[in-house]
């Protein structure tokens, strides 16, 4: 018989495609910055990976984890000058994308936390921000829209196993102008300030987590599968594969086997190149190896002689696709110090919203 | 997947390229296609996405019910316009073709998939049954799905349901039967 929840599901309307004008304005839209907090996430993987508390270190890169703006093992550093590299390094400029990867797999080092411990993180941050004309209506011209790059310096700490709340400072900088743009007075207003507040697990689990990540495929095939199989969008799958790939290693500890695996297999996306001399967000000189998203360049940044992951960056290869000149950098990240401590420090709870997303 | 929301704002609009198409179609289904509300709803969704996401991050495997409660609560604050479409639809059983330029349009958006009698019994629903109905109709959630996105217990989902499946088959003169 005649059953009414399939009558209406059958009569669901038709309805022509989201246009794309209005879709592009919505997507753009999304660079704006969240109203008081910061986002929680960015940030990506790192110099100095030294072991906190009770953990041995591993492996204690450039010494000043924070950002003195010089890497004391990049020859070209302080004049970015592609060909000159100092005799005993590779020459980064002629590398391919899997030699670097492949060095980069290499290096993986392995902290070997305990479930009970936690992953923290120190990083250096810009992105960008544009945000929605305040009249509320429609696609603003040029003019309406303020745009800058907002830069902070943040540290997270992250439950191991994902059990415990976790917490995140975030230090706002000064922001810098978006090409072309002057920065809006307001940006100004946060910088030099510092906030913290606890991440609540809601008793969920992240994919991200070190016990997460330590089931993934641990072959450079597998993990390249993997690398490949989320859920479909309209973006080339390479472009998905690259975006997951990041997604891994931000501001998370990947074990040593894993992380290995995912460099093996990011060289194999296609489209995924050298750029040679790059410098993250803390300044320090490295190699990117990247692909093209939406007229930008998406770098991992890797030390050139160490070949540890240092951060991403963002640079204009398409002016017309990103909405800026041809060369401007508009993200920018350095992971400064990632080790496992055994404690997250107390912060406040931001959620009045808890109850309401924390099901 | 949803680590991608974890992300800086480039990276969240992974999060938008997987299911702004598919938010907007479940806008456009509500709202008609007239006066830019589907399109306003959609960038509004993910712009309140975007701004809780770090809550959101930590506590949910998939975004779709999420992303759908907070259209949902949008698609509220247009009650009285997808009602007045809805009756517009109604009508047109009553006025045959002869229809104003508005409702015109608004069938339109329908694609005539929308019989006038179930239309005029979706507008007589309480605001809180269609969305709940239509999530489940509409947007393909499960109930558990709908009670996240909803903020409610799968069991008021359940009871909801059976009402709503009550009032349409009175609304629609169905035969009366023993419910599922």
């Amino acid at each position: 018989m005649t059953d009414e929840l399939d009558l209406v599901t059958g009569a669901r309307p038709e309805v022509p495609a989201y246009s794309p004008t209005a879709k592009a304005a919505a997507r753009r839209q999304l660079a704006s910055p969240p109203a008081r907090r910061r986002p929680y996430g960015f940030a990506i993987a790192g110099v100095a990976v030294v072991a906190g508390a009770s953990v041995v270190a591993v492996n204690v890169l450039t010494a000043a984890a924070s950002g003195t703006g010089h890497a004391p093992t990049v020859a070209g550093s302080a004049a970015p000058e592609p060909s000159r590299t100092v005799a005993a390094l590779p020459d980064v400029t002629k590398m391919s994308a899997s030699e670097v990867l492949g060095r980069a797999a290499q290096a993986a080092t392995d902290l070997k936390p305990r479930n009970d411990q936690f992953v923290k993180v120190t990083s250096e941050t810009m992105y960008s921000v544009i945000e929605a004309p305040t009249g509320s209506s429609g696609t603003g011209g040029p003019g309406k829209e303020p745009r800058y790059l907002y830069r902070d310096k943040r540290t997270i700490w992250l439950s191991v196993d994902g059990s415990k709340d976790g917490a995140l400072t975030t230090e706002h900088l000064q922001p810098r102008p978006y090409p072309g743009w002057p920065v809006p007075k307001q940006a100004y207003a946060q910088a030099g300030t510092t906030e913290s507040m606890k991440l609540p697990t809601c008793g969920q689990v992240p994919d991200t987590v070190y016990t997460r990540l330590e089931r993934l495929p641990t072959s450079e095939k597998g993990m390249r599968a993997h690398l490949f199989a989320g859920p479909r969008t309209k973006n080339p799958a390479e472009v998905d594969a690259w975006t997951k790939v990041g997604d891994l290693l931000r501001e998370t500890y990947m074990p040593a086997a894993q992380r290995a695996a995912l460099f093996r297999a990011a060289a194999t996306i296609p489209g995924v190149k050298v750029t040679g001399h790059v410098t993250d967000a803390a300044s320090r000189s490295g190699i990117g190896v990247g692909l093209v998203r939406f007229g930008i360049r998406e770098d991992l940044v890797f030390d050139a002689k160490t070949f540890e992951l240092l951060g991403e960056r963002g640079t204009v290869v398409d002016a017309k696709a990103a909405q800026a000149p041809v060369g401007s950098v508009l993200s920018s990240t350095a992971q400064l110090q990632v080790s496992i401590v055994d404690k997250a420090p107390d912060a406040p709870n931001p959620i009045s919203e808890k109850q309401k997303y924390c099901g | 997947m949803i680590r991608a929301s974890l992300a800086d704002p480039d990276q969240f609009a992974g999060v938008f390229d997987r299911h702004s198409d598919e938010i907007h179609a479940y806008a456009s289904r509500r709202l008609g296609l007239d006066h830019g509300h589907a399109d306003d709803v959609t960038a509004e969704t993910f712009l309140i996405a975007f701004r809780k996401r770090h809550r959101y991050d930590l506590t949910r495997a998939d975004a779709r019910p999420w992303l759908y409660g907070i259209a949902a609560n949008l698609i509220a604050g247009h009650r009285r316009s997808e009602v007045r479409r809805l009756k517009a639809l109604a009508r047109t059983a009553a006025y045959g073709h002869e229809l104003h330029e508005e409702e015109r349009s608004a069938e339109r958006a329908s694609a005539a998939a929308l019989r006038p009698a179930l239309a005029a019994a979706l507008a007589r629903l309480s605001s809180a049954e269609r969305e709940t109905l239509l999530l489940v109709a509409w947007a393909d959630l499960s109930y558990e799905e709908t009670a996240q996105a909803l903020q409610i217990p799968v069991g008021t989902v359940r009871s909801r349901i059976h009402r709503v499946r009550a009032k349409l088959r009175r609304h629609l003169d169905l035969p009366e039967e023993e419910t599922s």
